[in-house]
């Protein structure tokens, strides 16, 4: 077993029919190596778990290490709540109706305990309606954005959101959708505020996703968010559908009417194989699941060499209902400001090329 | 002259509702509403984190942890008093009516 699959194995402790591993014959600079990783991929937390429940053999001085930096990490991540209640008790005294996402959320709620799952920024969901009131407030407040928006008025209805800066250092995901381009232009957005569960966070409640949204907002995440998937967003599939009361039957309906099937198959599939688990219907569902023609045009703009963000984007017209709308998004794309134009693309004429260069082909 | 509270017998102490935490191997880091860092509990303070779930008497803190440890009850009380009234002071743990 190589290095990287030994600390594959370390991660995925916890979850059904996974044997015990020993770090105890690693040299010196390998365990070093996979203890950075670990820490840059925000999984110390899992090993630790791992390891206080004898699922790991370590030495003492790996021990020691890890220990270590699970402390650091969870320091962090209480930090990070702390500015998660401050943005969201902002947003509720505004009257905008914001959700907490991903790692706070999970963590709590998804997690044997909260210290398993770590994270290193602030996700939140807010409303088209409240969008640009939120962003207002935290510039207000301090914070500012660290990418031009495409065009004033985009994120608002097409974008995914926007990263934000606090003066503290602490990054506000705050997001409109999931993802941007055609999936996150294909949910339901209003379904997320239907229902009002609640993680509990120095003492108040913070409204959060139900389960079935975590586990479709983590496929999102695993199978579309970065090139390489994320090892929490991984985990966090896997955690979901084999060690909670997940309605995956509901979730799947769900991701139909988003059209978005693709995406949950795809991240079982990616969760299975990084982690080594037991085939499962799960599996076997996700195996034999064939993507529409919107579903295979759309990943194609996600996934592999050509992934881009400009290629997103235009694929993004087929998600976008109404004539109008459509009309309104593909002006947008060919005339973006010039600022986010200089800075994302070396100019007008280059994006237009791109834009135009990287649309899905009709098949 | 301390700033540090004094903690009666019979005071009712719990964790403080809006205080932060995480508990591991490392102990338990604790980060109190308005506090710039966590602080972190470890050895008994950890255990003490834990009896703090439930509004308890100082005197009840006291003999669960000598207990808990095989301890005569003089030497706890007498370790733990700095303890409580730092983490009062900290705003960790709070007093209940």
């Amino acid at each position: 077993m190589s290095d990287l699959s030994l600390l594959e194995r370390g991660y995925s402790q916890g979850l059904p029919d996974v044997p015990r591993i020993s770090l105890v014959g690693l040299d010196d600079a390998t365990w070093t190596d996979l203890i950075n990783l670990a820490v840059s991929e925000r999984t110390v937390g899992l090993l630790a778990h791992a390891a206080q429940l004898d699922l790991i053999e370590m030495t003492e001085d790996q021990r020691d290490e890890l220990v270590a930096r699970h402390e650091e990490a969870m320091r962090l991540c209480l930090v990070l709540e702390r500015a998660a209640l401050e943005v969201l008790n902002t947003f509720a005294a505004a009257g905008i109706d914001a959700r907490l996402l991903k790692g706070a959320a999970i963590a709590h709620l998804d997690y044997p305990d909260p210290s398993c799952r770590g994270f290193g920024d602030v996700d939140v969901l807010v409303p088209s309606s409240g969008y640009e009131e939120a962003v207002r407030l935290l510039v207000a407040a301090g914070a500012r954005r660290r990418f031009q928006e495409v065009r004033p008025g985009f994120d608002k209805r097409f974008g995914k959101g926007v990263c934000m800066l606090r003066p503290d250092g602490v990054q506000i995901d705050l997001h409109r959708t999931f993802v941007a381009g055609p999936f996150g232009l294909s949910i339901d957005l209003n379904e997320l505020f239907e229902q009002f569960p609640v993680v509990r966070l120095g003492g108040v409640d913070i409204p959060v996703l139900t389960r079935e949204h975590r586990f479709l907002h983590a496929c999102y995440h695993a199978a579309l968010g970065d090139e390489s998937p994320r090892t929490t967003a991984l985990r966090d599939v896997a955690q979901l559908i084999l060690r909670s009361d997940l309605d995956l039957v509901d979730a799947r309906r769900t991701a139909r009417r988003w059209r978005a099937e693709a995406v949950v198959a795809r991240a079982i599939q990616l969760a299975w194989n990084k982690f080594g688990l037991t085939a499962s219907s799960e599996v076997a569902w996700a195996q034999n699941s064939r993507p529409t023609r919107f579903e295979s045009r759309s990943l194609a703009a996600y996934v592999g060499p050509n992934r881009s963000y400009a290629r997103q984007m235009t694929a993004g017209v087929h998600a976008v209902r109404g004539f109008s709308a459509k009309v309104a998004y593909v002006r947008t794309l060919v005339a973006v400001s010039p600022d986010y134009a200089r800075i994302h693309d070396g100019g007008y004429r280059r994006r237009l090329s791109r834009a135009w260069a990287s649309r899905p082909r009709r098949g | 002259m301390s700033l540090s509270p004094v903690v009666a017998n019979d005071d009712v102490l719990i964790r403080a509702k809006a205080a932060l935490w995480r508990a591991g191997e490392f102990g338990v880091v604790v980060l109190a509403p308005g506090a710039a860092s966590p602080v972190i509990l470890e050895g008994t303070g950890s255990d003490l984190w834990e009896l703090l779930a439930r509004p308890s008497t100082r005197q009840e803190l006291v003999l669960s942890l000598a207990k808990r440890f095989f301890e005569d009850v003089s030497v706890v009380d007498t370790d733990m008093s700095p303890v409580l009234e730092q983490l009062l002071y900290l705003g960790i743990v709070e007093t209940q009516p």
